[in-house]
Order: C-alpha cells, then sequence, then structure tokens
C-alpha cells in the first residue's frame, strides 16, 4: 500500500478541521489540496448511481400523485420495501386523523358544557312568560284593590275628595261605575341591580303622586336578591305609572286587577247623604220647638245625628279612597339571568356578551381539560424521538 | 426539471430550488448511503426516501434555521440508521467504481494504490467514525450543517470529525508502516 500523505498539522491539532473547512469551501491555504484529495478519494469509493434509477426517482418526485402508478426500477422491490413506503404514505392520514379526533373532542367537550347553559337560558323566556300569562288569565283578582270613578255629572262632592277616572282603565272598566283598581309588576334585573331598581321605583310613584306603602329589600352577596314595594299611586296616573316602571327593566310580569264598588260607593254615599238630611230636619224641628222637653229631645237627636253623620262621612271617605288611589305591587328580582322586556340593541348586545362569555369558558374549560392530555401526548412524543434517536445511535454503536 | 405543484409553489421556488438541490446532491446522497450501508438497494431505497419526504416538506422547511442540503442529509442519515437497526448487520464497502479511467497509468496506479490505502483505513474505523467522515466529505456540510444532521452542537460535531480524522491518520499510518515493513 502506499502511504498517505495525511493532510493537516499533527494529530490533535485543532487547526486541522478549520484547515478542512477552508478546503472543502475552496479556499486555498496550507494542505488544501491535500484535503480535496482526500475528499476526493473517499467519495470515490462510493459506485456511482445508477441512471435508471435516477431517472426514474426523477420522474416519481416530479409527478408525486402519480408516484404509485409509476412504472420503475422499484415496482420489483421486495415487499419490505414496499410496506415502509406505505407507511411514510401513510404518515400524514394518520395525523390528519389524530387532528380530527382531537378537534372532535374538543368539540364533543364543549357541547357538553355549552348545552346545558344554552338550555337553560333558552327556556327561561317560557318559564318566566309562563307564571305572566297564568295571573292574567286569572285576573289577578288576588292583588290589589284600586278604584276608578264614574262620570264627573254623578260624582258627589264629599269631604273625601275629587274622584278623578282612570283615563286608560284596566280592562272592564265602565266609565259609569265605581271600581276599584290593582295591579302587580314583576322587573328583572341583576343581582347588583336590585337596589337601583327598587330606588328607581320610589321615585317614579313620588313622582306621580303616589306613595310607597311598604318596601323590603333583600340584598345578599352571591345570592338571588329581591325587593318587593307595595305602593299607592292616583288611580288615574296607574297605567302611565306602569309605562313608566316597564322602562326601569324587563318586565317579567304584569297583571292589573279591577273591583266593583259601585254599590259599596252609593250605599256609603246614601248613607251620609241620609244622616246630613236627617240633622237638617231635627235643626228645623229645633227652630219650631216651643217646650223645653221637645227642644232638649231634639238636641238628644242632634247628638246622636252628629256622630252618625261622622260614621257615614268616614265610611264614605274609605271607599272614595279605594276609588282614588291604586294600590301597585312591585317585585324586582335580581336574577343571574334576567329574561324578557322584547328586544332592543341593549339587551342584543348583552346577549351577545353572555353568549361570547360563555363560549369562551367553554373552550377554557375544553382547553383545561385537553391540556393534560396534550402534556401526556407531548411527553409521550417526546420520549418516542428521544428512544428513536438512541435506537438509531445505538445502530452505529456496533461498528 | 422537477416540477412543484403545491400551492404555494412560488414560495418554495423563492426559498430554495428542489430542482438544482436534487441535481447537486442526489449522488452524494447516494454515494453517502452505499458507503454506509454497503449495498445497491438499500441506499436507494434510503436516497429516494430522503428525496421524497424532503419533497413533501418543501413548503414547510424552516430554511433561516437550516439549509436544505443539511436537512436532505439528515433524512438520509435517519433512514440509513434505520436500516441499519432493521437489518443488524455490518454494512460492506462495494468494490470501487471504474473513476480513474483515461487518466495517466502512473498517475492512476498511483491513484489506486493511495484510495486502497483510504479504503482500508476507513474500514478500520468504527461504524460512527466511518459515518461522520462518509457524512463531511460526501454531503460536503459545514461543521454547522454537520451538527444539525446530528442534531448535537457544531462545536461538538468538529470535535467528533476530528477525532474520526485522527482516527484515519492513525488507520493510514499504520498501512503505511504495514507496507514498509
Amino acid at each position: 500500500m502506499k502511504i498517505v500523505p495525511f493532510p493537516g498539522g499533527e494529530p490533535g491539532d485543532a487547526a486541522v478541521i478549520a484547515e478542512l473547512e477552508a478546503a472543502l469551501a475552496g479556499t486555498d491555504g496550507p494542505g488544501a489540496e491535500a484535503w480535496r484529495e482526500l475528499s476526493s478519494d473517499i467519495r470515490s469509493m462510493a459506485p456511482p448511481i445508477d441512471r435508471e434509477f435516477e431517472r426514474a426517482l426523477r420522474l416519481r418526485l416530479a409527478a408525486p400523485a402519480d408516484a404509485g402508478a409509476q412504472t420503475d426500477s422499484r415496482r420489483a422491490a421486495p415487499a419490505s420495501r414496499a410496506r415502509r413506503w406505505w407507511s411514510e404514505l401513510a404518515l400524514a392520514p394518520r395525523l390528519l386523523s389524530l387532528g380530527g379526533a382531537g378537534a372532535l373532542a374538543a368539540l364533543v367537550i364543549a357541547i357538553l358544557i355549552v348545552g346545558p347553559l344554552a338550555g337553560s337560558s333558552s327556556r327561561s323566556p317560557v318559564s318566566a312568560a309562563s307564571p305572566a300569562s297564568v295571573q292574567s288569565s286569572a285576573g289577578g283578582v288576588e292583588r290589589m284593590k284600586g278604584l276608578t270613578r264614574e262620570p264627573a255629572g254623578s260624582t258627589p262632592a264629599t269631604a273625601a275628595g275629587v274622584l278623578a277616572p282612570s283615563p286608560s282603565p284596566a280592562p272592564g272598566a265602565s266609565p259609569e261605575r265605581v271600581q276599584q283598581l290593582g295591579a302587580a309588576l314583576t322587573l328583572a334585573g341583576s343581582p347588583e341591580e336590585v337596589q337601583t331598581l327598587a330606588d328607581g321605583v320610589s321615585r317614579i310613584v313620588i313622582a306621580e303622586g303616589g306613595f310607597v306603602a311598604s318596601s323590603q329589600v333583600q340584598v345578599e352577596k352571591g345570592a338571588t336578591n329581591d325587593a318587593t314595594l307595595v305602593v299607592s299611586v292616583p288611580s288615574g296616573r296607574l297605567s302611565r305609572t306602569l309605562a313608566a316602571l316597564g322602562r326601569l327593566g324587563p318586565v317579567r310580569a304584569e297583571t292589573q286587577s279591577l273591583q266593583d264598588i259601585t254599590s259599596s260607593y252609593d250605599s256609603a254615599r246614601r248613607t251620609l247623604q241620609d244622616a246630613v238630611a236627617e240633622r237638617a230636619a231635627l235643626l228645623r224641628a229645633l227652630a219650631h220647638a216651643t217646650t223645653q222637653g221637645e227642644i232638649e229631645s231634639l238636641h238628644q237627636r242632634l247628638g246622636l245625628a252628629a256622630g252618625a253623620i261622622d260614621r257615614a262621612r268616614s265610611a264614605f271617605a274609605q271607599v272614595s279612597s279605594q276609588a282614588a288611589n291604586a294600590n301597585l305591587e312591585v317585585t324586582v328580582l335580581g336574577e343571574a339571568h334576567p329574561v324578557g322586556g322584547g328586544l332592543s340593541v341593549a339587551r342584543g348586545l348583552h346577549d351577545a356578551g353572555r353568549v361570547l362569555t360563555v363560549a369562551l369558558a367553554a373552550m377554557l374549560i375544553g382547553l383545561a381539560a385537553l391540556l393534560p392530555l396534550l402534556l401526556v401526548g407531548l411527553a409521550v412524543a417526546l420520549t418516542l424521538r428521544a428512544l428513536r434517536r438512541a435506537a438509531r445511535e445505538r445502530a452505529l454503536g456496533g461498528g | 426539471v422537477l416540477a412543484l405543484s403545491a400551492p404555494r409553489q412560488d414560495q418554495a421556488a423563492a426559498a430554495f430550488s428542489f430542482d438544482e438541490l436534487y441535481k447537486d446532491s442526489v449522488a452524494d446522497v447516494h454515494g453517502y448511503a452505499i458507503s454506509l450501508l454497503g449495498d445497491r438497494a438499500s441506499a436507494e431505497d434510503v436516497t429516494a426516501l430522503a428525496f421524497e419526504r424532503l419533497y413533501r416538506a418543501r413548503d414547510r422547511l424552516d430554511l433561516r434555521r437550516e439549509t436544505p442540503r443539511a436537512l436532505l442529509f439528515a433524512i438520509a442519515r435517519n433512514a440509513a440508521l434505520d436500516e441499519l437497526r432493521r437489518r443488524r448487520r455490518q454494512p460492506q464497502l462495494l468494490a470501487e467504481p471504474d473513476e480513474a479511467a483515461g487518466r495517466d497509468f502512473d498517475d492512476t496506479a498511483a491513484l489506486v494504490e493511495r484510495r486502497e490505502t483510504v479504503r482500508a483505513a476507513l474500514a478500520g474505523l468504527t461504524l460512527r467514525e466511518r459515518e461522520i467522515v462518509l457524512l463531511k466529505f460526501h454531503g460536503q456540510l459545514t461543521n454547522a450543517e454537520l451538527g444539525r444532521v446530528l442534531a448535537i452542537s457544531e462545536t461538538n460535531a468538529a470535535t467528533r470529525l476530528h477525532r474520526a480524522l485522527s482516527r484515519l491518520r492513525e488507520q493510514c499510518a499504520e498501512a503505511g508502516r504495514e507496507e514498509v515493513a
């Protein structure tokens, strides 16, 4: 054998590698020619590539879609070779199916999470509307009573005050009759809005000439809050008051009731008229009395008549008050998902925000559920990669 | 001419020319594979596999980190090592090609002698040493590219290469001493 003038410096000289790099890059320098000769020697040991194989490979790469249909030297390859090719080609679909399964799992998780939430919000209007419709059909007879008045021509001007006719009486109201009006209203809002809504109700009632008879507001953090206000408003302003209250927030339920109290009203009025007439008659009789005994008797009867007038006036005032003022019970419900109230841009935006929030929450939960799986999958993939790499390196270790 | 039929043909073509890479590298990849594996069929398998994998991935290549040639040799190396694992047998160098034909007789005789010495020295290396030498000279890779292919640092690649070349030098010197003796 011939002694090879090995390029580079002494063994262990780090500059050898730099010389080799420069030589392979085409730079002239110490030992460059020798390095290139060594490179040529090593490269020349490999038999040249088969021209037929090279041509077939070029054709296959030029038309990869038809790779399976190509007629080339590989057609006669052993079955093991075909299997390896197939495994390569099947890698992409496998990855696709893996991704698809992951996406499907995320979708199922999202549906499982969003479904109940969406279902509850979609059922709410139905459940909310039902009580309202039931109360309306029942006429709300158990609710507060108010009174409206017959036409002004038949209205007695009494100490109880002037009875104003209702501009928009409840269904069934008759202008010829004295009627008692009542209403109940349920407003919905978020738990944080309960106090604000209750204050709004009070302001509107006072502005309409009414007053708050009783009020109960329950605000508790983390719970469903509510408020109940019993108010009295002039019967003639009931409809306007209800309309104003309806603008405070979504109306979950509204009932109006009417009770005819014409007979009670007429009875009280007649009793009062009778008492007044009796007193007038007694006074006339007193004017014509001549004896002491007659005078004393008339005085006694006048005293009794005065008492009767007071009682009759009080009874009439009570009935008149019923006619003049309508009692209204306002309930404010602070719920997490207020419903009803019709459609509006603000409500639409609110609902859209809720939908997006729920969707985001569902995505976060889905990701939280998938994250451990992804981490496990990643760890497995990294482990398999490391094992494969180690196995490949071991294949070199045998040499 | 190889056709890039993918939708991102222009982008890929702008990044590098697969056709040019094929022309420049197909013989080198085949030479590396056949030198490492020792038989033509396996070398053709590895060569075809490397080019087809790179062809399929050509639109996803991150050419800021790696050169196409280094990627090609990395794929070829993995495929070759998989083949070695599968066979679990030692590769044998094939017969020397008739590359010196047409040269002057004296030069040809000297060349054949020298190459025989290098062949013997190369055969005396471990498979790991031989592999890095083959990668370096068949792949014409820089040390940085060599590090990418071997999944090690550039410094580590240079160290390994230096060690392998030192061993090759020793083997050549040993062969020369035997000849003198």
